[in-house]
């Protein structure tokens, strides 16, 4: 993969001939080389245009649902520290020099790692276990027990990767902590480290985040410099070839070794086989932002903030018809409606609020009647929508469900990795049947169709992503029946948005 | 062992088993498409789905069994999601089943009856056929992209079972395929056409040209290497039409490589020879069996005794090579009687016999899977024994492999460390190993005192080579030749896998000897895992030495020297036996060029082009008396005789096949001989009994067998009867007896049981580069090819390697300003030629390479027949060239 990138940077695009070259000095066959060069989005292949995959679907979804990414604004309130002060994973965002340690010392930083070397590693896990926290990746699974497990298993070389692949449109808020704090998520990365037993560290950053992977290169190198990761464990930044489904820790381990970022059948967990074989914790952005504050902090602390079952901040990227899009830091248990009025502004002038959409292309609709759900993963779970990695696009009145989610199908079938049948294919039909629906041939039987391909894929799909890449359309027509009911059967788009006539 | 229920009913199930496996196994079928018992799990096209505990779906293909589970697989939720996913599957697939090549044959076809399909609900989803064409590259297989379901089995088949890597599934979403290379024909790629993914592949994404089932199976041999793959002659009429390879077969449990699955044309060539031919007037002219043997009896009567000699066919069945040598010894009175060994594994043969007692390979080839580290020298086994090769990939993903070549093989690029050693350096390369492995007291020294004699004048002969001596002469860096010492010392068990790369040297029993003495020094021999094995070139080498069809033995390696063994014999036979061992191949040839053989016999083997030297063969056999040659085709040794007799392939007769293991394997006739061919056996019966002798009246190759019995211990439990199944591995001394999978285990067949050290002994190559002939060629064999007869009359292997190519080192090619495919004359010292050159680093600067398998190139023109002076076996493997542009100048 680095060798690929560099071939794409210096030529603008890969020949085909190159890749023989490179997959030779590599020792792989070409075969091999050849399906992770057509697997990443970032990589063009020369003379084979039609091939290569469409680009990321954000523009899609930015003229349907305004869903604007706007990671330079940063709200952080709510979260104080036991000594009073405000503090959260984003409150020293826009306040430090982002790549410097010294910035970040002078802000408490690195505290929270003198603490853990302190500690054993047990008591390490322990700590992040008695505080609650839940990984902010999406799934919300206990931190404590991903590291536990890497920590008892017996190996040489254990690896602490960041997941950085962040890759819902309409998501930024690991944008933003890169950018603007990187050393948070190193000091987070270097607990993890010594609570699992691993020397070696690395950020996967997707490729788009350019800047992002020069900030936390620079970081990484003063943190280096001045011993601040602490003895015994160096981090790399690795940069991914650019695809959603990269976002899961498995397609995520395969990318690095080179091969497309398709996901691998578990068990094994990566914590017991995961990169080149090595245990591996895979924790997201996010999460690691949070722990330095459990060490620091202490653990009561941080369990005290928000509900029991989804401890401490919340890190939210709010877009859509909101006032001021932004990065939003609040306790867990604030409502949605705390979040868009207090932090967001309340929504833009003359929008009316209709739906949010929450939990990425994996996510749902939830219709305006849930704006007083709190942000939790239970209780968003209960309400019909994930909570997933925090991502919230605020729908106004003038939006059209259909062709919304048409966009979300859209981004569906072009990230499926097409490793099983129900995604690669369901996708698709379901894609095709939203795109009749907007025309004139739309039909009742397009809606039963995407339920039935929605039940498929649900049930029998090979990976995370498969199982939800109809989630958002089919909460779409659960929530706005009618709406979809106007264009199946009356042939009319009641937001005027789609031209219902014959493609 | 979990204990699971499925629908309600108890199944036994094995740990880290799966579902679907437990399932199948029990009887419960589960519709698949991209489950392959021979495969780790896909999980790619989810029909397999079921209920667990009355939960969530799950595929059972990637669900390992636990305790107690219980498992539905017909309930609502079940059928909805495998009728969904069917749908979705058929809804990218052509609807044109009658025309599809895999009509019938089809799991689609299955899995869609088994699950069930609705028009008016399939009608429902779009069609996403694709529009890629059909790749019709390859000569032996079609790839249609537009009927391929994804399953990936192709692709797990390239990597777990062939090793290779040449498929993988490449770009993503809809626009998902399956690419060769960079999506390029295959024919273009790396693909070694071992057609394995094609018998795998369930739909007709990837079928065989010649895809209409045969109308019956015949189980026997492959006739090519000395691997010894069963295989499945599939049969259509009086033809044979396919082969698959024996799932059953204990060799290669259902793994074929190219020539083996898809280079039996020449069965049914028309140029195979039909009529017994006279030469008459200088011309060979058809001749009736009556004639023919006429004319054979009357001339071979009068050349008797050590005027009469003899080569035996290793590519016959151990039954004809039996009664050949019955024929030379008991009829002609002449223990000149020799076979192709000669000119390959003859050094294995005696340097094993001297160390170990026995010269054979020692283990069975399924060791491979057992040990700990792998030695392979001088051997491309990737293309020599292609089956065995898949294994050593195999092996080398999992341990250390260590490779020791001049070339950059296939193997090389996949070992720990490749010992790049100029060629003849294998005594230093091997002395300097085992002085490694001495210096760091690696040795085992309870072997070595227990099971061994002659170790401290071994080890004063190696500490007296100096490791800068053996950097120097090897050309190899000490550190990788320590390091490599260290990795086959400290990784037990380990295996030394060599082929010609060692034998064929004037120093090739010395090469033997090191390669022995490494293996005792380490304790690597007699346990699984370990041991020493030769890779035997020619599918029945192994059998031809073992029945006798040498100058020193009768069979089962008794030596004609030893009185009990050789009046036995005797007796057996009728006739008393000559006590002095005869002429050995080269030897013959010699004799013959000096006037004093009458009578040349040569059944099976194309001497005049594959022994070194080929101007010299080749007036041999102008001055022998009289030649007759049995073959298949008209080889160009067969041009050179007074008659010719037609012989019978091996898929037109039945008897046995001895492989590199010493596996006694049946082979049986599929069709009948084309014209008036006849077996080998049946001929040489013929000629016996026209020269009125007695001892020749069999009338079934079984006969033939069952007289080897009797007359050789080793093989006295050897019946056909008892071969039924795996074969026998040899010594087998009873009906009782199991045979013997591995040699030496607690005992070493010398006659002390003791392993012999010998103290190792440099001789450089008979020929050095000089200024005339700067550059040292090498020889090996190719994948698509054999010797010179059989594949070149196989279209679709002369389409994937059509010519002889001289392989060149950039910097030797630019010095002499040849450009990639240029025609240039390679000379040495006995002559040249004119072919084509290929320039790659896979040569060491230096060094040439060439194959030789093409009569419009014959290889060995260049050769010399320097021998080896225990073996008698010539130096095929150094010679020194020249190369030039064609047309240059010679004195440029």
């Amino acid at each position: 993969m680095p060798a690929l990138a560099q071939l794409q940077r210096r030529h603008g695009s890969i020949e085909n001939g190159v890749i023989a070259a490179l997959a030779r000095s590599l020792g792989l066959p070409e075969s091999k080389a050849y399906a992770a060069a057509t697997f990443y989005s970032s990589f063009a292949l020369a003379g084979d245009g039609q091939k290569v995959r469409p680009p990321a679907l954000d523009a899609a979804l930015e003229s349907v649902m305004g869903a604007e990414r706007a990671p330079e604004a940063i709200r952080s309130w709510g979260i104080t520290a036991p000594d009073g002060r405000p503090d959260g994973a984003l409150a020293r965002c826009g306040a430090i020099r982002p790549e410097s340690v010294d910035d970040y010392r002078a802000a408490g930083g690195y505290e929270g790692l003198r603490v853990a070397l302190a500690m054993p590693a047990e008591a390490v896990v322990e700590t992040v276990r008695a505080a609650r926290l839940r990984g902010r990746g999406g799934a919300g699974f206990p931190t404590a027990a991903k590291w536990d497990h890497a920590r008892t298993v017996i190996a040489p070389a254990k690896v602490v990767i960041c997941n950085a692949a962040e890759g819902d449109p309409g998501a930024f808020a690991d944008l933003a902590i890169l950018r603007q704090d990187p050393h948070g998520v190193l000091e987070g990365m270097a607990i993890a480290a010594h609570a699992v037993g691993a020397a070696r560290g690395i950020v996967y950053i997707r490729s788009e985040y350019e800047e992002a992977i020069e900030t936390v290169r620079g970081a990484v190198r003063e943190a280096s410099d001045s011993g601040a990761l602490g003895p015994g464990f160096t981090v790399e930044v690795f940069s991914g070839g650019g695809r959603y489904v990269c976002g899961d820790e498995t397609a995520l381990l395969n990318s690095m070794e080179g091969a497309p970022g398709r996901p691998r059948l578990r068990p094994p967990l990566p914590t017991e086989h995961g990169l080149w074989g090595r245990p591996t914790v895979v924790d997201n952005v996010k999460t690691l932002a949070l722990v330095p504050l459990i060490l620091r902090h202490g653990p009561e602390w941080f369990a005290s903030i928000g509900p029991a079952a989804t401890t401490g901040p919340a890190i939210l990227a709010v877009s859509g018809f909101v006032r001021r899009p932004g990065v939003v830091e609040v306790p867990m248990g604030f409502t949605l409606r705390q979040v868009i009025e207090q932090g967001c502004g309340g929504m833009a002038d003359g929008a009316e609020l209709k739906a949010i959409q929450t939990g990425g292309p994996l996510g749902a609709f939830l219709s305006a009647d849930a704006v007083d759900t709190p942000i939790c993963f239970d209780a968003m779970k209960a309400a019909g929508s994930p909570l997933g990695s925090g991502g919230l696009i605020v729908v106004d009145h003038r939006t059209c469900m259909v062709a919304s989610s048409r966009a979300f199908a859209e981004f569906a079938a072009a990230e499926s990795c097409g490793h099983c049948a129900p995604c690669r294919l369901g996708t698709r039909q379901v894609l095709l049947a939203l795109r009749n629906l907007m025309g004139a041939g739309a039909s009742g039987a397009d809606l039963r169709l995407i339920e039935r391909m929605e039940a498929a894929m649900r049930s029998s799909s090979f990976c995370a992503y498969g199982r939800s890449a109809a989630s958002v359309v089919l909460s779409a027509i659960r929530v706005f029946p009618d709406e979809f009911a106007a264009h199946a059967v009356e042939r009319r788009c009641p937001a005027d948005w789609c031209s219902m006539e014959a493609s | 062992m979990p204990s699971i229920t499925i629908d309600g009913m108890p199944v036994a199930a094995a740990d880290g088993q799966t579902v679907l496996q437990a399932a199948l196994a029990a009887g419960f079928d589960i519709p698949h498409l991209c489950h392959h018992p021979d495969l780790s799990p896909g999980g790619h096209c989810r029909l397999c789905v079921v209920q667990v505990d009355g939960g969530p779906l799950s595929a059972s293909c990637q669900l390992t069994v636990r305790d107690a589970m219980s498992i539905a697989t017909d309930t609502v939720p079940v059928r909805e999601a495998r009728e969904a996913a069917l749908d979705l599957i058929l809804s990218a697939h052509p609807m044109t089943c009658l025309t599809c090549a895999s009509n019938h044959a089809c799991k689609l076809q299955t899995v869609a009856a088994q699950i069930g399909v609705d028009e008016a609900r399939l009608g429902l989803l779009r069609p996403l056929v694709g529009s890629v064409s059909k790749d019709e590259s390859n000569p032996f297989f079609i790839r249609d992209p537009q009927r391929c379901v994804l399953c990936g089995i192709c692709v797990r088949t390239c990597d777990e079972v062939q090793g290779r890597g040449a498929l993988a599934v490449g770009y993503s979403g809809a626009a998902t395929a399956i690419v060769a290379g960079s999506d390029a024909p295959i024919a273009e790629s790396i693909c070694e056409s071992c057609g394995e993914c094609v018998d795998r592949c369930p739909t007709g994404a990837l079928v065989h040209r010649e895809s209409r089932p045969p109308t019956r199976e015949v189980r026997s041999v492959c006739p090519y290497c000395g691997t010894g793959c069963s295989i499945l002659l599939g049969v259509r009429g009086d033809r044979v039409v396919s082969v698959r390879g024996d799932a059953d077969g204990p060799v290669n449990r259902g793994r074929l490589c190219v020539k083996g699955r898809y280079g039996m044309g020449f069965i049914h060539s028309d140029q195979r020879l039909t009529t017994p031919l006279i030469r008459r007037d200088g011309v060979l002219e058809p001749a009736t069996w009556d004639e023919a043997l006429d004319l054979v009896a009357e001339r071979f009567a009068v050349s008797r005794g050590s005027a009469f000699a003899c080569i035996g066919s290793a590519r016959c069945t151990n039954e004809e090579v039996y009664l050949t040598q019955k024929f030379a010894r008991a009829v002609m009175g002449s223990n000149n009687v020799d076979n192709c060994a000669r000119l390959c594994h003859a050094p294995t043969v005696a340097g094993l016999k001297q160390s170990l007692g026995t010269g054979g390979g020692t283990s069975p080839i399924e060791d491979l899977a057992k040990a700990a580290c792998v030695l392979v020298i001088g051997s491309n086994t990737t293309e020599a024994h292609p089956v065995v090769g898949a294994q050593v990939r195999h092996a080398a993903r999992r341990v250390p492999l260590i490779v020791a070549d001049p070339r950059e093989t296939d193997l090389a690029r996949r070992a720990r460390i490749h010992l790049r050693l100029r060629p003849g350096s294998d005594v230093p390369l091997l002395v300097g190993m085992a002085r490694a492995i001495l210096d760091a007291g690696l040795e085992k020294a309870t072997f070595i005192e227990e099971r061994t004699e002659g170790f401290l004048p071994f080890v004063q002969a190696v500490m007296a080579m100096d490791p800068e001596w053996i950097e120097e002469t090897t050309g190899v860096p000490w550190s990788d030749i320590a390091e490599a010492a260290r990795l086959y010392a400290a990784s037990a068990p380990a295996m030394i896998v060599y082929s010609l790369g060692i034998t064929e040297h004037t120093h090739g029993t010395d090469n033997v000897l090191a390669i022995a003495n490494l293996a005792l020094l380490t304790g690597n021999i007699g346990r699984p895992g370990a041991g020493v094995m030769p890779m035997r070139g020619q599918n029945n080498v192994q059998g031809a030495c073992d029945v006798g069809c040498v100058p020193d033995s009768l069979a089962g390696g008794l030596a004609v020297r030893e009185q009990a063994g050789r009046e036995a014999v005797g007796r057996r036979w009728g006739v008393d036996l000559a006590d002095t061992p005869g002429l050995t191949v080269m030897e013959m040839l010699d004799a013959a060029r000096s006037g004093s053989i009458g009578a040349l016999y040569v059944t099976g083997m194309d001497v005049a082009y594959s022994a070194a030297d080929t101007a010299r063969a080749q007036e041999a056999m102008r001055a022998a008396g009289f030649v007759v040659v049995q073959d298949i085709f008209l080889s160009g040794t067969a041009e050179l005789a007074d008659v010719v007799l037609p012989a019978a392939s091996f898929a037109e007769k039945d008897g046995t096949f001895t492989n590199l293991e010493r596996r006694v394997q049946r082979v049986r006739a599929a069709v009948p001989p084309p014209g008036e061919a006849r077996q080998d056996w049946q001929i040489v019966c013929d000629i016996a009994r026209r020269m009125g002798a007695p001892g020749f009246e069999f009338t079934d190759a079984s006969q033939i067998r069952d007289e080897m019995s009797e007359v050789a211990p080793a093989f006295g439990g050897i019946r056909f009867d008892r071969l039924e199944g795996d074969g026998i591995q040899w010594p087998c001394p009873s009906v009782e007896h199991p045979g013997t999978p591995r040699l030496h285990v607690d005992r070493f067949s010398t006659p002390n049981g003791r392993a012999r050290f010998t103290a190792p002994a440099y001789r450089p190559p008979a020929e050095a580069p000089d200024e005339s002939y700067p550059l040292v060629l090498t020889t090996g064999r190719s994948l698509y090819h054999f010797h010179l007869a059989m594949t070149v009359h196989v279209a679709g292997l002369m389409e994937l390697n059509p010519e002889e190519l001289v392989w060149l080192h950039p910097d030797d090619a630019a010095a002499r300003g040849v450009a990639d495919g240029d025609l240039v004359t390679v000379s040495s010292r006995r002559g040249s030629l004119d072919l084509r050159s290929w320039i790659t680093d896979a040569v060491s600067p230096g060094t040439a390479f060439m194959t030789f398998h093409f009569y419009e190139a014959p290889t060995n023109v260049l050769t010399q027949a320097a021998l080896d002076p225990v073996s008698k076996t010539p130096e095929f493997k150094v010679t020194a060239v020249q190369v030039r542009r064609a047309g240059d100048d010679k004195r440029q």
